[in-house]
């Protein structure tokens, strides 16, 4: 019997409609179907168990090209479920030897899964991250200063260079400390994403589908600012929830 | 897999087109978050971990991911030799480091002996 790979979880009664785009096939090529428990359903495909049994995987895995297809086909069919109503995705690799597996599963975890699900009804995940632009090649160009004419001039140039490098940096913060509080209010919840270099804000936005023309118009507007600072404010998405999903970890 | 995903437009600064998933963002997405429910297979979270970052050095050139923001190696010192020197100078010490080491390889073959270590 093949295992089943999952996608998410899903109300049980949220049947599909006839005009419905059709889902993308699974990982491994396979039909993504519903199986449901009470309430809850969840959205899975079978998988051979020669890549994707116990002691398969972890080799498998290693592969990082096998893995990346993998990474982007798991995000495909939950995209596709999500565009079709509420959804909570499934970290990759969630395996399950049956069917009954899956209902117990979904038994287990039923009330939080059920109140998660409500409470994120309608809304989508946003990636906002702000970014200093690589340093000019198109502006105009900088002339050349006459060379220090002393010790003492070179140091003071060094230190009007400093200071200004340093106003530079506390406009950019207040930019991204402005932009977090006028994002506050349209957002549902945020989370920011580990920090990395070049990079002065990266956040997940929760943002209910009402709320979405006026938060890409916060965006927008902050973008004229960012500009003159330096700076680009880059936004994807929506995509289903991942960031604000509880993790459930294994009971055991 | 290249062909599954769009090339991010390079001109992503305009407006406020929003972007389709990269790679990247599908990753840090698919590995990192969404519900875990325990399922009958299990792989441990140490092995996503090194996935993630094998899998983050895979999809990118160094100056890819730095437009993508995923060079956070380059801020971590068990990762990256360079570290203290990331900011401002870039690779600057990485190269000073690559020339120190093609002459003490020139100074032991004139020599054949090694050069002290440290320095």
């Amino acid at each position: 019997m093949s295992p089943l790979y999952a996608y998410g979880v899903l109300p049980a009664d949220n049947t599909r409609s006839a005009d419905q785009p059709p889902l993308p096939p699974g990982v491994a090529g396979s039909e993504v179907h519903l199986v449901a428990g009470g309430e809850l359903a969840m959205a899975v495909s079978a998988v051979p168990s020669e890549d994707f049994a116990q002691d398969r995987l972890a080799s498998r895995l290693e592969d990082a090209e096998w893995t990346a297809a993998l990474a982007q086909a798991h995000f495909d069919v939950v995209e596709a479920l999500f565009a079709q109503g509420p959804l909570l995705p499934l970290r990759m690799c969630i395996i399950f030897e049956s069917a009954d597996r899956v209902r117990a599963a979904l038994a287990d975890r039923a009330p939080v899964l059920t109140s998660t699900l409500h409470r994120l009804a309608g809304a989508a995940e946003w990636s906002v991250k702000v970014v200093r632009r690589p340093a000019r090649s198109g502006g105009p160009p900088v002339p050349a200063e006459p060379a220090a004419t002393s010790g003492a001039d070179y140091l003071k140039r060094a230190a009007a260079r400093r200071d200004e490098r340093q106003d530079a940096g506390l406009a950019q913060a207040r930019f991204v400390e402005r932009l977090r509080g006028q994002l506050a209010p349209v957002v549902t919840a945020d989370r920011d994403a580990p920090a990395a270099s070049g990079h002065l804000l990266r956040a997940s936005y929760l943002v209910r589908s009402d709320a979405a023309p006026v938060f890409l118009r916060v965006i927008e507007d902050a973008n004229a600012t960012a500009e003159r600072l330096g700076l680009t404010v880059e936004i994807a998405g929506p995509w289903a929830p991942y960031s604000f999903v509880p993790r459930l970890q294994e009971a055991s | 897999m290249s062909e599954s995903y769009p090339a991010a437009p390079r001109d992503r600064q305009v407006g406020v087109t929003p972007q389709p998933a990269s790679l990247a963002d599908v990753l840090e997405l698919v590995l990192d978050k969404g519900v875990v429910i325990a399922g009958d297979i299990k792989i441990n979270l140490l092995e996503i971990e090194l996935l993630t970052i094998k899998l983050r050095l895979l999809i990118a050139s160094v100056d890819k991911a730095k437009e993508l923001g995923i060079n956070w190696w380059e801020s971590d010192p068990s990762l990256s030799s360079g570290a203290p020197a990331a900011q401002g100078s870039g690779n600057g010490q990485a190269q000073v480091e690559r020339r120190v080491a093609e002459l003490e390889q020139r100074v032991e073959a004139l020599t054949g002996e090694k050069p002290p270590p440290g320095r």
